[in-house]
């Protein structure tokens, strides 16, 4: 009982994986010599990226481009954007459309994300604040605890009688809401870029911005990534996650101070005084940058202009719809002249500092209120620290984890004579010959939302619950939405290239390739077209170029085929039997959804297990090389 | 320098390759019997725990009495009295220790617990990022450079071991950044391929051995960081199969809080205890950025304070065996402010305090100069000014635990004096 035996009843095309080279060419290019020559030369004339003078084929630049601004090709996505033409590919990512039909479908099974924070303030209760809800309206006493019996049976009452979902959806939700996008969406490259400004405006996922972030997400960062940063940044300035997050919700202007509009008698506690966080964090993270040229005492002055920034109490929110007193006093709380309100965004005059400022050297005369915050996120935005800051991150981010000082310079100059067009800066990056040279080639590796999400794409594979991948991700040490500061995580592969966190990734992509990774089906006979080679070497090859296009494979395959050609190889797949496999390793359960589980594995095709075993080894240990983690 | 991975091929553990994913447990006996104490010389652990988010060293350790702090912290300031639950431990008559952190009282009295406060970095920057990456890295101001644990793993020289170095944490730490060999594990158990079946396990575990034999693509010359983390990572998971780690029984009553720091010290005693070679540990527990309602007996310090002490006070009962051979260091960005602010917590400030446990330990003293907390004497007329450089008491403690003399390597640009705090 060979491999190869158990293989035969299928077409065995070992060289199908690998069109002829005259194949690949784009099909409007009429020439069949070999495609880095003539061919280059004509796309030359039309592509505004310097790849051929790099010395790549177009197959390798539009793998490049795959691998940098998509979350990795799928099986056939380098000859699709080939076909398409480099500039016209990127052009039309630079410009995403609405998501399509499927992955809107897909990501309904999920009630949380076709929600607004109002809608989700309305329907999600974690059990407290259930239990609160009936205290105030005298349905139980003070005393009555959750996991009393009096308690217990008044949550479910009101769960049942107002609808109310559990809280710890949301949170589940999400994980499906960033994997899902990341996996499915046609538009990758808004994908990438969103969680690169989702990190650079970074808001960890804590209880108390639950229900702010796919919105923070979706409203403030993904319809600006190929627009003005000044749209991001006054967008997440404004946001209730990061008003939150960063404690500006909380800022007001100390007692003493002269206010916009008279204080009222009783303040509630914990609001009397600046807080500096935003402002800090608002300067050196998200425009000038660390050593971008502001102090101390800037960082005062505009943590004093933006007091007053904050947000509607979400408990307030929802008492108003509980009741006629709570909606009397929501109408109190926005109706007092000055008040400006926005969603949950409020900005409230008698808390706002309305002494004169001085900020960066400019002149910030007495009363200026409101317009005091945006003026300063306008100066920000066009300040020549904030091109810099972002052009470097930018460069880190798409070409080498240590960028040229030229290039960071050119692109400075482009967001500042484009009045900060994002877009503009990426096109500058893809005709830069720093793109395309062996240091960014070579040079970056996937962090490991990269690594998970190319796996999966690699591999076609199917999200049926997010949760545990979720789990595999805080593993490598990158669980979504929770970068635990300010910062955000890491771009830099020094951060990511640790013994623990590849390990992990090697696991991974074993149990993916296994089908052991709960709530994920993949069909890896499928992506070679049910086709299976006929040796397990053959299955090697064809599926190292499946799941790596566009690579210089030699070594890879040298080192691997003695180990999965020798003689003994079939008789170990056979002595894998199906006892010995190991339990299925379970995500974090309260990152689960409740819908009957099911073995992944189970979806492997039940009989030909030698074959599935093998191949699944090998797509474990491709997914598991070190040329799967770079970039 | 030994190669560590011909190191490990020597020790006799080279014979556990299937021990990857499902390992057959007569291998581990045989390994363990091989592989007997003499295995790894006999070294000391230095045990790191950053405090992410910069604690209140004046609410950890607190001067008595002191009217000025009582006046610019009303809702934070505690008296010392014999009410152990909601008041200040009397320490010296002169500093008492919160409540919340009673559990290392003991260890004071029993002059093991060194405490010095008006720690801090001269470079005076109050965020996060900066604060924790010049602790890390031991280079105030400067960017970039190793970290200051990778630094100290490679000055006491010692052959190199896959544990050698290793941090409890998702992802390696900055402080152990750096050249020489560390490694990150979030949870021991899980580390390791998981592949079905002994034989498949095997050949998975030597097919990836040999992809990162790979040494090739670095453009300099040098090896390759991507192949050498991830043969390490092969290596150490081969190690760690021969224990069995899941059935883990603390000693003498240990009970580890199932916090996130206390199973990360649990599973450093594991590592001490395994004696694997483990010189540098690492933890971390963040929560203690306290701008809002920050509290006084309980709250949201207490709630950090009494994770700290409860972990580390069963890491000290559980390691009784090895008390001569580990010391433990605690650290934190900066402190903060001197006064309360609006919202009842504290903001970023300057000095802070830290924690140092060990047989060898100066204890049962506050170390550093005294605290005056003056509006005059306060930097920036807001906070505790800082006066003793962080890097005299990471080289006063490192140095003496790891054997490292030094110092100009460790810290480069630092011209200061140890303080004298392991003997």
């Amino acid at each position: 009982m060979r491999v190869a035996v158990l293989l035969l009843a299928f077409v065995a095309v070992p060289a199908c994986a690998q069109p002829s080279e005259q194949a690949r060419v784009p099909m409007s290019t009429p020439i069949s010599a070999p495609i880095s020559t003539a061919a280059s030369v004509a796309d030359l004339q039309a592509s505004r990226m310097p790849y051929v003078e790099a010395g790549l084929t177009e197959h390798e630049a539009a793998a490049h481009l795959l691998n940098r601004f998509a979350y990795g090709p799928r099986p056939g996505d380098v000859e699709d954007l080939v076909q398409q033409g480099l500039d016209a590919w990127f052009g039309a990512q630079l410009s995403p459309g609405p998501d399509p039909s499927e992955l809107t479908r897909h990501l309904e099974r999920f009630p949380s994300l076709s929600g607004t924070p109002e809608d989700l303030a309305a329907t999600y209760r974690r059990n407290g604040e259930i239990l609160q809800e009936a205290r105030s309206r005298g349905l139980i006493g003070r005393q009555v605890t959750a996991n009393s019996e009096e308690g217990r049976a008044i949550i479910e009452q009101l769960r049942e009688e107002r609808g109310y979902r559990n809280g710890a959806e949301v949170i589940r939700d999400l994980m499906h809401y960033k994997l899902a996008r990341a996996v499915y969406s046609p538009y990758q490259l808004q994908e990438v870029l969103t969680d690169f400004w989702y990190n650079h405006f970074n808001v960890e996922l804590l209880p108390d911005v639950a229900l702010f972030v796919r919105d923070f997400e979706a409203s403030a960062i993904r319809p600006h990534v190929t627009g003005r940063f000044e749209a991001m940044l006054r967008a997440t300035a404004r946001h209730p996650a990061m008003l939150i997050y960063l404690d500006n919700a909380l800022s007001v202007a100390p007692e003493g101070t002269r206010t916009e509009a008279p204080r009222p008698r009783r303040i509630p506690g914990g609001l009397s005084g600046v807080n500096e966080n935003y402002a800090r964090e608002l300067m050196e993270l998200h425009t000038l940058g660390v050593d971008g040229g502001y102090a101390q005492a800037d960082v005062e002055e505009v943590a004093r202009a933006f007091t007053g920034w904050t947000v509607l109490p979400v408990r307030r929110y929802q008492a108003a719809m509980v009741d006629a007193r709570g909606r009397q006093q929501l109408d109190r709380l926005v109706n007092r002249p000055g008040i400006v309100r926005d969603g949950f965004f409020l900005y409230v005059p008698h808390y706002h500092d309305a002494e004169p400022k001085n900020i960066l050297g400019e002149r910030f005369p007495a009363g200026g209120g409101i317009d005091e915050g945006e003026r300063i996120l306008g100066m920000l935005a066009a300040h020549p620290s904030t091109a810099r800051h972002l052009a470097r991150k930018l460069a880190v981010k798409f070409v080498q984890d240590d960028p040229d000082a030229v290039l960071v310079e050119r692109l400075a100059e482009v967001f500042t004579a484009t009045g900060g067009d994002l877009g503009a800066m990426l096109w500058a990056i893809v005709e830069a010959p720093e793109f395309w040279a062996l240091p960014s080639m070579e040079g970056k590796v996937k962090t490991p939302m990269e690594y998970v999400a190319s796996a999966l794409r690699a591999t076609e594979a199917e999200i049926l619950r997010a949760g545990p991948l979720a789990t595999a991700l805080r593993t490598m040490g990158e669980a979504p939405y929770r970068a635990p500061a300010p910062t955000g995580y890491d771009e830099a592969g020094e951060a990511w290239i640790n013994t623990g966190s590849l390990l992990a990734r090697m696991d991974f992509g074993l149990r993916l390739a296994q089908g052991t990774i709960n709530g994920v089906r993949l069909d890896l006979a499928a992506l070679n077209q049910n086709r299976e080679p006929e040796s397990a070497e053959a299955a090697l090859e064809t599926y190292a170029r499946l799941l790596l296009p566009g690579r210089d494979l030699d070594e890879t395959l040298a080192r691997l085929t003695p180990l999965i050609a020798r003689p003994d190889f079939a008789e170990r797949v056979r002595n894998a039997a199906p006892e010995a496999r190991p339990d299925v390793i379970d995500g974090d359960r309260l990152d689960e959804p409740d819908r009957p589980r099911r073995r992944s594995s189970q979806a492997m095709r039940a009989n030909d297990r030698s074959g599935d075993d093998t191949l699944a080894l090998v797509v474990g240990v491709i997914l598991g090389s070190p040329e799967f983690q770079r970039q | 320098m030994i190669d560590r991975r011909a190191f490990l091929k020597s020790s006799g553990l080279a014979l556990l390759a299937s021990g990857l994913g499902g390992c057959p447990l007569f291998l581990g006996r045989t390994a363990q019997a091989s592989a007997g104490p003499g295995l790894f010389q006999r070294r000391k652990t230095l045990v790191c725990l950053f405090q992410r988010g910069a604690m209140d060293g004046l609410a950890a350790v607190q001067p008595l009495a002191d009217s000025q702090l009582q006046r610019v912290r009303p809702s934070l300031t505690l008296s010392a009295a014999r009410n152990a639950e909601t008041q200040l431990r009397d320490l010296d008559g002169t500093y008492g220790l919160h409540p919340a952190l009673d559990p290392l009282a003991r260890f004071f009295d029993e002059q093991r617990l060194a405490i010095v406060h008006g720690v801090g970095s001269p470079v005076a920057t109050r965020s996060h990022f900066d604060a924790q990456d010049y602790m890390e890295t031991g280079t105030p101001g400067v960017r970039g450079r190793s970290g200051w644990l990778n630094r100290a793993v490679g000055l006491a020289g010692h052959e190199a071991t896959p544990f050698q170095a290793v941090a409890l944490t998702p992802a390696l730490p900055r402080s152990l950044f750096g050249p020489e060999n560390a490694l990150s594990i979030a949870k021991l158990e899980d580390f390791g391929l998981h592949v079905r079946g002994a034989d498949l396990a095997q050949t998975a575990g030597q097919s990836l051995e040999a992809l990162y034999e790979q040494t090739t693509r670095n453009l300099l010359g040098e090896d390759d960081a991507l192949s050498q983390a991830g043969r390490e990572g092969l290596d150490a998971a081969r190690l760690l199969q021969e224990s069995d780690l899941r059935n883990y029984r603390p000693e003498h009553g240990a009970e580890y809080p199932r916090t996130k720091l206390g199973q990360s010290l649990r599973q450093i005693a594991q590592l001490i205890k395994l004696d694997v070679g483990l010189e540098v540990a690492f933890a971390e527990q963040g929560g203690w950025d306290t701008h809002v309602r920050q509290g006084g007996p309980n709250g949201s310090f207490a709630r950090q304070a009494r994770d700290l002490a409860e972990s580390l006070a069963a890491f000290w009962i559980d390691l009784e065996r090895h008390h001569d051979d580990v010391t433990v260091m605690t650290m934190t960005e900066f402190g903060r402010t001197v006064a309360e602010n609006g919202a009842r917590g504290t903001d970023h400030g300057r000095a802070s305090a830290m924690f140092v446990l060990g047989n060898g330990v100066a204890g049962g003293q506050v170390h550093g100069r005294p605290l005056v907390l003056d509006p005059d004497a306060l930097e920036d007329g807001r906070d505790l000014p800082v006066t003793t450089d962080f890097r005299a008491v990471f080289a006063g403690v490192a140095g003496p635990t790891l054997g490292i003399a030094d110092d100009r390597t460790l810290f480069p640009d630092w011209t200061g004096e140890r303080m004298r705090l392991v003997g």
